[in-house]
């Protein structure tokens, strides 16, 4: 509600962060563009001190009051540094103030990672481009490119939800089921396996349009399909549920460099339906075409905002509000299966296009998180996973090239322990 | 870049082993895409098990040489306690060791409170109120307040700490009008240094309180 020089209220969605982050559930995401060359670390810091006077926004500490945490803006500057943490490690230090986002390279790769507090994929990767535009175009000595993206400091930092809440009452919402959970042996010191992999786009398109359906909801249905195959069977009494983060930008107009998504929980019941691919892609692009419709998502707009403009919410203390937003947060989390997220196409200028190999991003939390953007002709996949099965992996992954994709595969080294070993 | 033949998906990076299904791969290694990140070694952990332990053995030694000597009275039972206090205190400490002023803050309401228990429990003779309390208000405030200077703190990361010093630093003078104050001398201090304080603050920091009141207690 106050946005003044100098701080500002969390937006809607990250309302809940701060109270449930831990080791083994960070809420940070990385999104990483990896070159065809060698990273220089003077020009990186140049852009990104050029890129910060633009993202006023990312400049900030988080902070307890009384009642809400908050944004401070703050002097500290941003130092890029070479790669020295595990993907994905937390940022957020309860009673230190640093910044909420980190800039490191390693070999050919920039990795910016977020506190999922400050900004949401789309937000961020906005930032990550301009940062690449300002440092390719410092690099190379060429006159820099303007990017596809104009918004002022006001609508960057612009809080969205405020400005898409009506405050009409809203409708009860559904009572949604438990989710089958995913189990298994995890990585010591909640370590993280990321496994990226690289597909030329256009076999998978093909194959999508050979069922009828969109690249998403394809994809979407092969993973529902690798996860099913994977879980014991009793399990499967239990609905296989993806979590799919819907961007609102593309549905409310927005420039916000803030938070501004909302998710659509999409399940299939494996226990009464057949399972066979064609029901799922069915079952998944129906539930998507009704969650994604403007009524819906103004709705869910309203139901969000509704609690944190309730008095009674909004007089309680901050250390009263704190266990329980993270006893929401752990009991919303049993609702889902796993995390499924498409970023969508990454677009850079023209003449930069020749030094990025690929762009891809992944999501630190303690479930299973698929995280997916594509960049010229190629899609990457990135698995994020606590666990040392890599079974659902494999399966997802076969069925791709089962169908002729042309797959290249990175994993992020978790230690010692290799699978099997546990 | 590597390959398995099985799973049919190029592997880059130097596993020798296919990611997914653990078999053997072919081709030629490549660089290394992740950098090596070491177990982190809990660096103070021995410290902090040693400590704990040596004043285990304190307290157990204690009690024992009280059991085996009863005549002497339940001075153990005092060790027990002071160890016990002496924890909390640390404890405390180390969790909020990034944040020195909300630490010199907690320590102040820490050693309150127990000095305040102590003097209850042993006869009430009234030296939690006369000395503890106002000496650890004076303290608070001077050493904030030099530290915030040497150190150029922003005035967001300190001022409402500041705030809270000089309220409780009010604590001593309710009680001296209430007459619960034996000794006066260090209650005096402290009310002056409060007092003084709040006017540097008011004047000097006037419109950075407000604002750090507007951004704590939003709602």
């Amino acid at each position: 509600m106050n946005t003044d020089h100098n701080w500002s209220s969390l937006d809607n969605a990250a309302l809940i962060f701060p109270a449930a982050a831990q080791k083994a559930d960070t809420q940070v995401f990385r999104i990483s563009c990896e070159l065809y060359e060698q990273i220089d670390p003077v020009s990186l810091q140049s852009a990104l001190d050029e890129t910060i006077q633009i993202f006023r926004v990312y400049q900030s500490v988080l902070k307890r009051g009384f009642f809400w945490y908050y944004l401070e803006n703050t002097n500290r500057k941003p130092v890029v540094h070479e790669e020295n943490t595990q993907p994905c490690a937390a940022l957020y230090r309860k009673n230190s103030k640093n910044l909420l986002f980190d800039v490191s390279y390693f070999k050919n790769r920039i990795n910016l990672e977020v506190y999922h507090v400050l900004s949401d994929g789309t937000g961020a990767m906005h930032f990550l481009r301009t940062l690449i535009t300002k440092y390719l175009s410092q690099y190379h000595q060429i006159d820099e490119p303007s990017l596809d993206f104009d918004a002022s400091a006001t609508q960057m930092s612009d809080d969205s939800f405020r400005k898409y809440y009506r405050g009409s009452s809203r409708k009860k919402q559904t009572r949604r089921v438990f989710a089958c959970r995913l189990r298994g042996h995890k990585y010591p010191e909640d370590r993280l396996k990321i496994m990226t992999g690289l597909i030329k786009i256009q076999p998978l398109l093909d194959a999508a349009h050979r069922h009828h359906t969109t690249l998403t909801v394809f994809l979407a249905a092969c993973l529902m399909n690798a996860i099913s195959e994977t879980v014991p069977e009793r399990a499967k009494k239990r609905p296989i549920v993806l979590d799919i983060p819907v961007n609102l930008r593309s549905h409310f107009p927005s420039a916000s460099a803030r938070n501004f998504f909302s998710v659509l929980l999409i399940g299939y019941d494996y226990w009464h339906h057949d399972g066979t691919f064609e029901d799922v892609v069915k079952k998944i692009s129906d539930d998507l075409r009704v969650g994604l419709s403007k009524e819906k998502l103004s709705q869910v707009i309203e139901t969000y905002s509704a609690v944190e403009h309730n008095i009674f919410a909004r007089i309680t203390p901050l250390i009263v509000k704190d266990p329980a937003l993270k006893v929401a947060y752990h009991y919303a989390a049993r609702r889902k299966t796993a995390g499924f997220s498409n970023l969508g196409i990454v677009s850079m200028p023209k003449e930069l296009e020749a030094f990025i190999r690929s762009f891809d991003i992944c999501y630190g939390s303690n479930q299973l998180q698929v995280c997916m953007c594509s960049f010229q002709d190629r899609l990457s996949i990135s698995f994020s996973s606590p666990f040392v099965s890599s079974e659902i992996q494999r399966r997802f992954f076969r069925t791709l090239t089962s169908m002729g994709a042309e797959v290249e595969i990175t994993t992020s080294p978790t230690g010692n322990m290799k699978e099997g070993e546990s | 870049m590597k390959y398995c033949g099985k799973c049919k998906v190029s592997i880059r990076g130097k596993d020798a082993n296919c990611p997914l299904c653990q078999s053997r791969l072919s081709g030629t290694d490549e660089e290394e895409l992740y950098p090596f990140v070491p177990t982190i070694y809990r660096q103070y952990e021995l410290f902090f098990k040693l400590l704990i332990f040596v004043t285990i053995m304190i307290g157990v030694l204690c009690v024992a040489v009280n059991l085996i000597l009863p005549d002497s009275g339940f001075w153990s039972l005092f060790v027990a306690v002071g160890i016990g206090c002496f924890w909390i205190s640390l404890i405390y400490a180390l969790q909020k060791k990034d944040n020195i002023p909300n630490n010199i803050t907690a320590q102040v309401f820490i050693l309150s409170a127990l000095s305040l228990g102590w003097d209850w429990f042993t006869s009430w003779r009234g030296w939690s109120l006369n000395y503890v309390i106002p000496i650890a208000c004076s303290v608070a405030m001077i050493s904030l307040a030099i530290i915030a200077k040497v150190t150029k703190m922003p005035a967001e990361d300190y001022i409402v700490y500041f705030i809270i010093d000089i309220v409780f630093g009010i604590v001593p003078l309710i009680l001296y009008f209430t007459g619960q104050v034996g000794f006066i001398i260090p209650s005096v201090i402290c009310i002056s240094l409060s007092v003084l304080s709040l006017s540097a603050l008011i004047l000097f920091e006037g419109k950075n309180v407000l604002q750090e009141i507007a951004k704590n207690f939003h709602v």
